[in-house]
């Protein structure tokens, strides 16, 4: 609100409007109500303060709205002068005090004191022993102390043991997974330009992605829809785009194309699945009607694209035990399963069955 | 005795795979008994391996630990490239099909090639083709390997040197010139070509280089059948054959549904009158008299065993009967047999609606084939005279001669290998000779010059099967190496100049393997010169065939129409003077097998590993010899013997008993015993039979013991569902005859009634799942269509990326294929037994025995009714296979396409994971690595892809939008998948058929696919005749009343 043409900076221009003219508040208000309505009938009247603003933002027009109601206009005057900026949130400190005690920690408490209760009782029967075989006259070997005794020994094997093998299985898990993964690409391409600021559809690019397994990457004909106009970029200058014209064999200058020259852009492969398993984009945009950001992540905010989902099995399963087919839309599924028309989950499909994804 | 005993015996026959078997069930017992046919482990391959203890174990576990461990720190940078300009219609990912033509010579297909991201990866048929109907074959289904052949010529050669295309066309043009100047015959050597463009080419060459003369010859010669029709019609060519159009069919050694001329289109016409409509019972009636054992007579209702000697004089007796109908001229002959009797009566009812083919390699009984087709009035019916393009080739005697003489001063050779196929052709006196060969072969060694062509996937050609019957031939890859199509190599030829670099590079630019890249297609890139073959053909289309180009292209095909050209009328070309030599002894028949063909595929090693649809044998041939002779003569499967013919040519091979063969008859399958294919491990398998002869059969050979014996790799007892003594009692195959439908039925029902009420008792009552949401998937198999040729096998292992094991694997019983055609002998005679052809792929049973005992759950069911198998999840306990009644499963016991991550684990004879053989990989179906069980899934990936098309478009799924991979291959539409829950599907109305049984139904376990009995165009009497129960019915009766 504070920034201009993102209307004007509205935050304090009731009060401004009031004093610029020397109304009262329910004058100022029916002022604006005319205002609102139809800036161009008040700028025709000859309003001075009405011209001023007209010519101050280079005489552009503010749209009519007849069809406000007063209480409409009302609650957004009303808002405009109640408005306070937001306060950047701290940590939130009080959401934790309210909440129950976290069960995982009594847990962990009382195992730590049953422990303690174990080896407590532990010693007294030691020392128990020990006081019958003193009064029976057995000879007793002489105390050990703890960390000598076998069934420490034995402890500490199984516990290494235990702890060796959960960091090999959570490895093994993570074998071949690069949630996170955010490569240096050959052009420094950014997805927050294109998808973020310049609100291109991802779909204008990435073709493939209603139409086949694959997303595809764009060829480059594709940047070239743009980049034969866009010369340079807001960050990288011209550096980044001349990699662009190289691949294309574009000659700026001439603004040509040569065959000759070209030679495709070797991008490196953010997300890779392994080879078992099929993924196909087309069931999933298109069908499924699934938002890329859903799996992709914030892509509009990314200047360097990073795999956000692990891209693991029980990641893509959880979805589909949760999101619902979209049965009514589609003349296939709605003849298969029109008995569920909503409220069916992929799962109930057959979608987590081993060959819907592996063959 | 109550009416339902007598019902179910007649209805049990006795059903046996193998001799062996046949004769002492014990044994075969026991093997059936044994799953996997050798101890563990599979050491002697693995070569020596230390001994171990318990210490050592501890070592490689922390080691394959860490080294897994530090494995996991590596991740390869996967590199994603596009296109720099895409073209429209290559999405990545998304399969494309071009409508092309396959014909080697011998074998004509009109086909789509599925290109992925530009590479060719599958043939399918073209449903457009008014020939082959969308169909294909093995050959067909096998030729897409051949373009990733390792064997493949890479650049020109002048003899064992590669050369510069330069360097090979100033040395072949200034020896064209020389011997156009010095008066020597340039002769280009080929065999049938059906392409017109490339006739006219040739006679523009000719026109440039007069001295030059094309000689053609077919491998497997035609040249008796093409004198006999120039007699009688005054051309030499073939008739069309319409079997779709015949009702009575009688063939004599003429192998029509596998090999004989054109099998594609002839076993699609003849599946259509063999399908039993069970509202209006009727099918033709086919008579088969033949000397070996083919899937031709295998299909036939009465089958004669006949030597050829015998058959030829059947011939002639059959035509005297005709004739005597017919009111024509009598010729020499023997009395007729009561079989010849009875097909003449029935060729006489149904005149004008019969076919009569011979084989015989001699042009008088040939003769003699088509005056009783004239009598039948077939000709302008069934038969068309002189419509048929496909068998052009005359003899080599002359070319033989002027090179003899020395008068050849250039030989070229185009799609032939007469090194290989005619061995009195001597390449090596001519002064110069040039190969044109795609692949290395005994004839490209053996030349001055090999200008190696594109494969045929790589080349724009056209063809003309049948007159004004057309279909064009299309790139679908940029050539893969530094070759040239060898019209282009002519048209160079007829420049006086050199080719100047301006002309456009697709040809002359050699790109390698590894910098194939993604837009490689070549139809995107065609050259636009007008000075290539490309060009020349299209110009050839324009002005004498079509201007729609485009269209045509599209579609694969184009009819031009008759033409107002008539065909030739039937004419007596004198007498016929018939000299029949008296048997002198054993007759050699040489044939040809099903994949190999002629020869120009025995270096694939899909179509080598396809088990022959009779023998089951792979990777060899033998001479097979009637199981009765052999038995008297007391030899014994595997020994190997000696043939040799009066020209002294002699093979040693071992032998293959086969019952129903005829007696003093040898089969040798032409086609093996390749000497240069370029790929050492497939040289030298079998004995090259050409140099017995070219066709037919050979007299007077003698046949001995030579001492020794070989293993051959039969698949025959492998899988076996149970042994004969079980068999009769189990639900395996199910026959009857047309003039007994009602009792087959009932028969069929009783069973299934009682199966259901056996399976009934159960105490998990109301535990059946119904599938009745969302889809079923089913299939169901006509066993009355299914010809055993194999296509679905190829089909499948092209799909499904289905492993090349090799022979001593095979032995072992550890073949990989997902379906298999079990052939059944029927019934108790040995001398000429029923044959039955049974697909057996996994049956997806909705309680499958499998699922249940794999510990880790690999297999489990699908709601949609699929037998799943998770490849990743498996861990190779092999419970599955062992439990699974149907022996469907197989064991990947080594790593064949490359796909583990250890290189140890790899067993690749034939080099099939190489980057270049690994192209034709299906990428939507996962490369299995070793120690994981696979099998048939139904074709999943054409499942979900097809489904997804519905959805994309949001449309219900319809019947027919996705087929698996063998039913789109089978030639005879054997097989139908559908989804059952679709209550109008063609799938449903077939397993709803009072034909439709389940295999082994009585074991509970719910099978997915239906097979359909198979009904025999004969009657009960003739029946249990051929199934040697009539001299012994009333024991029968009563030992199962």
């Amino acid at each position: 609100m504070q920034k201009r043409v993102t209307g004007p900076p509205l935050i304090g221009s009731f009060e401004k409007i009031r004093d610029a003219k020397g109304l009262t508040d329910d004058e100022t208000v029916s002022w604006l109500m005319k205002w609102i309505r139809n800036s161009a009938a008040v700028i025709a009247s000859g309003d001075e303060y009405a011209v001023a603003l007209y010519d101050e933002y280079n005489q552009q027009p503010m749209d009519a709205q007849p069809t406000l109601t007063d209480d409409e206009v009302l609650a957004v005057i009303d808002y405009i002068r109640s408005y306070e900026p937001p306060v950047a949130e701290g940590p939130a400190a009080t959401s934790a005090g309210g909440d129950a005690f976290p069960s995982k920690t009594i847990l962990l408490i009382l195992a730590v004191v049953l422990i303690l209760i174990a080896l407590i009782l532990s010693r007294v029967t030691n020392a128990l022993g020990r006081i019958q075989a003193e009064k029976e006259g057995r000879k007793v070997a002489p105390e050990k102390p703890f960390y000598q005794t076998r069934k420490f020994a034995t402890l500490v094997i199984i516990g290494v043991t235990a702890v060796f093998f959960w960091w090999l299985s959570t490895r093994a898990i993570d074998l071949q997974r690069q949630q996170g993964y955010e490569p240096d690409q050959p052009i420094w391409f950014s997805h927050k330009i294109h998808a973020g600021i310049n609100q291109i559809d991802c779909k204008y690019c990435h073709v493939g992605v209603e139409r086949g397994k694959q997303a595809t990457i764009p060829s480059v004909n594709i940047c070239m829809n743009c980049h034969r106009s866009i010369r340079s970029g807001p960050v990288t200058g011209s550096n980044e785009l001349a990699k662009v014209f190289a691949a294309a064999g574009y000659d700026t200058i001439q603004q040509t194309y040569s065959l000759e020259s070209t030679g495709p852009i070797e991008w490196i492969r953010v997300h890779n699945l392994p080879d078992h398993v099929y993924f196909n984009h087309q069931q999933h945009v298109k069908v499924g009607k699934i938002e890329c950001q859903t799996c992709h992540g914030p892509v509009e905010e990314m200047d360097v694209l990073k795999q956000h989902a692990p891209l693991s099995m029980g990641w893509c399963m959880d979805c589909h035990r949760t999101e619902d087919v979209k049965v009514a839309e589609n003349r296939l599924y709605y003849n298969q399963h029109y008995e569920h028309p909503e409220g069916m989950t992929v799962e109930m499909i057959g979608g987590t069955e081993c060959q819907k994804c592996h063959y | 005795m109550s009416k339902v005993s007598l019902l179910m015996s007649e209805f049990k026959h006795t059903v046996w795979q193998s001799i062996e078997e046949f004769e002492d069930s014990k044994l075969a017992e026991q093997h059936a008994q044994n799953e996997f046919l050798e101890e563990l482990p599979l050491l002697q391959d693995m070569g020596s391996l230390p001994e171990s203890n318990r210490r050592d174990f501890l070592k490689y576990l922390g080691f394959s630990v860490s080294a897994a461990a530090l494995a996991a720190c590596e991740m390869p940078v996967n590199k994603s490239i596009p296109f720099v300009d895409r073209p429209e219609e290559m999405i990545p990912g998304v399969a494309n099909y071009y409508a092309s033509t396959f014909w080697d010579g011998s074998q004509y297909c009109s086909i789509l090639v599925k290109t992925r991201d530009g590479r060719p990866i599958k043939i399918e048929g073209n449903r457009m083709s008014g020939i082959t109907s969308g169909k294909t074959s093995a050959i067909v289904q096998g030729s897409v390997l051949g373009l990733y052949d390792l064997g493949r010529i890479r650049q020109p050669m002048q003899g064992k040197n590669p050369i510069t295309w330069d360097d090979a066309d100033a040395a072949i043009r200034s020896s064209l010139q020389d011997a156009e100047a010095g008066g020597k015959k340039i002769v280009l050597l080929s065999n049938t070509i059906i392409s017109p463009s490339t006739k006219a080419l040739i006679e523009d060459f000719k026109t440039k280089y007069p001295t030059t003369e094309h000689v053609t010859y077919d491998a497997v010669s035609y040249d008796a059948m093409l004198d006999a029709n120039e007699r009688s019609f005054g051309t030499r060519s073939l008739p069309s054959y319409h079997f779709d159009k015949a009702w009575t069919i009688v063939g004599f050694d003429a192998d029509f549904l596998g090999t004989w001329l054109s099998p594609v289109e002839f076993a699609t016409q003849y599946a259509t009158n063999r399908k039993l409509d069970e509202k209006d019972p009727k099918i033709s009636r086919h008579i088969q008299f033949e000397s070996l054992l083919t899937i031709t007579g295998a299909s036939a209702d009465t089958r004669v065993p006949v030597a050829p000697l015998d058959g030829m004089r059947a011939l002639q007796a059959l035509h005297n009967e005709i004739a005597s109908l017919a009111g024509g001229e009598q010729i020499p002959s023997v009395p007729a047999s009561p079989e010849v009797k009875e097909a003449a009566k029935e060729l006489w009812a149904s005149q004008g609606q019969s076919i009569v083919v011979c084989g015989y390699a001699n042009p008088m009984f040939q003769e003699v084939c088509n005056r009783i087709n004239n009598m039948l009035g077939n000709y302008g019916q069934t038969m068309i005279p002189a419509n048929s393009h496909l068998r052009q080739g005359g003899s080599v005697q002359a070319l033989e001669e002027d090179l003899d003489k020395g008068n050849v001063g250039v030989l070229l050779m185009a799609d032939c290998n007469p090194a290989y196929d005619r061995p009195s052709v001597d390449i090596s006196k001519a002064a110069m000779s040039v190969s044109f060969a795609t692949s290395f072969n005994e004839s490209a060694i053996a030349s001055t010059y090999c200008c190696p062509s594109h494969h045929f996937l790589e080349s724009w050609n056209d063809a003309e099967p049948r007159s004004g019957e057309y279909s064009l031939q299309q790139p679908t890859i940029r050539p893969l190496f530094n070759t040239r199509q060898w019209q282009d190599s002519l048209l160079s030829w007829m420049r006086d100049e050199a080719v100047s670099p301006a002309e456009p590079a697709l040809d002359t630019n050699a790109v390698a393997v590894d910098s194939v890249v993604v837009d490689s297609v070549g139809v995107a890139t065609a050259p636009t010169a007008a000075n290539t073959y490309y060009s020349y053909v299209k110009n050839y289309w324009a002005v004498n065939i079509t201007t729609e180009w485009d269209s045509a292209l599209h579609n694969g095909v184009f009819i031009l129409g008759s033409g107002g050209t008539e065909a030739p009328a039937f004419r007596e070309a004198g007498a016929l003077t018939i000299n029949l030599n008296p048997s002198s002894g054993n007759e050699l028949v040489l044939y040809q097998k099903v994949a190999i063909g002629s020869g120009n595929h025995s270096d694939n090693p899909w179509l080598q590993e396809m088990p022959d649809p009779i023998s089951r044998a792979t990777w060899d041939n033998y001479v097979t010899i009637s199981q009765s002779e052999a038995k008297e003569k007391g030899w014994k499967l595997g020994r190997i013997v000696k043939v040799t013919a009066d020209n002294g040519y002699s093979v040693e091979l071992p032998l293959l008993l086969v019952p129903g063969q005829a007696k003093g008859t040898y089969g040798i399958a032409c086609g093996y015993g390749r000497a240069a294919t370029g790929k050492p491990n497939l040289d030298d398998i079998g004995a090259n039979a050409f140099g017995f002869g070219t066709s037919g059969s050979i007299m007077g050979v003698t046949v001995e013991l030579t001492g020794e014996k070989r293993k051959l790799a039969q698949t025959q007892t492998h899988h076996v569902l149970s042994s004969k003594g079980r068999l009769k009692d189990r639900t395996i195959i199910r026959e009857g005859t047309m003039d007994n439908l009602d009792g087959l039925y009932g028969f069929i029902k009783h069973t299934r009634d009682e199966f259901k009420h056996l399976n009934e008792q159960t105490i998990y009552k109301g535990f059946k799942h119904k599938y009745e949401d969302g889809h079923h998937w089913k299939m169901s198999i006509d066993l009355g269509s299914c010809i055993g040729c194999g296509a679905c096998t190829i089909a499948c292992q092209a799909e499904n990326n289905v492993p090349v094991v090799g022979r001593r694997e095979v032995q072992r019983g550890h073949e990989m294929h997902w379906i298999r055609i079990d052939r059944y002998y029927s019934g108790d005679n040995t001398e000429n037994p029923d044959v039955v052809f049974q697909p057996m792929l996994c049956q997806h049973c909705d309680n499958a025995p499998c699922e249940n005992v794999c510990p880790v759950s690999a297999t489990n069911h699908s709601s949609e009714g699929l037998n799943q198998m998770a490849y990743n999840r498996c861990v190779g306990t092999r419970y599955c296979a062992n439990n699974c009644p149907y022996k469907v499963r197989r064991f990947n016991w080594f790593d064949y396409l490359g796909a583990d991550v250890f290189p140890s684990n790899i067993h690749d004879p034939f080099d099939m994971a190489e980057d270049l053989s690994r192209m034709v990989l299906n990428p939507d179906v996962t490369v299995r690595a070793r120690g994981v069980m696979e099998k048939c899934s139904f074709c999943v990936q054409r499942i979900q892809s097809g489904k997804l098309q519905a959805k994309a478009q949001g449309r219900p799924l319809a019947d027919g939008d996705i087929e698996t991979a063998c039913m789109s291959a089978c030639p005879t539409h054997a097989i139908t998948f559908g989804d059952s829950n679709d209550r109008d599907s063609k799938v449903n109305e077939l397993l709803d058929q009072k034909r439709n049984y389940f295999v082994i139904e009585e074991v509970n376990t719910d099978p997915s696919i239906g097979y359909l009995a198979k009904v025999r165009n004969r009657t009960r009497e003739e029946e249990l005749e051929q199934k040697g129960y009539l001299q012994e019915h009333g024991q029968h009766n009563e030992h199962h009343g």
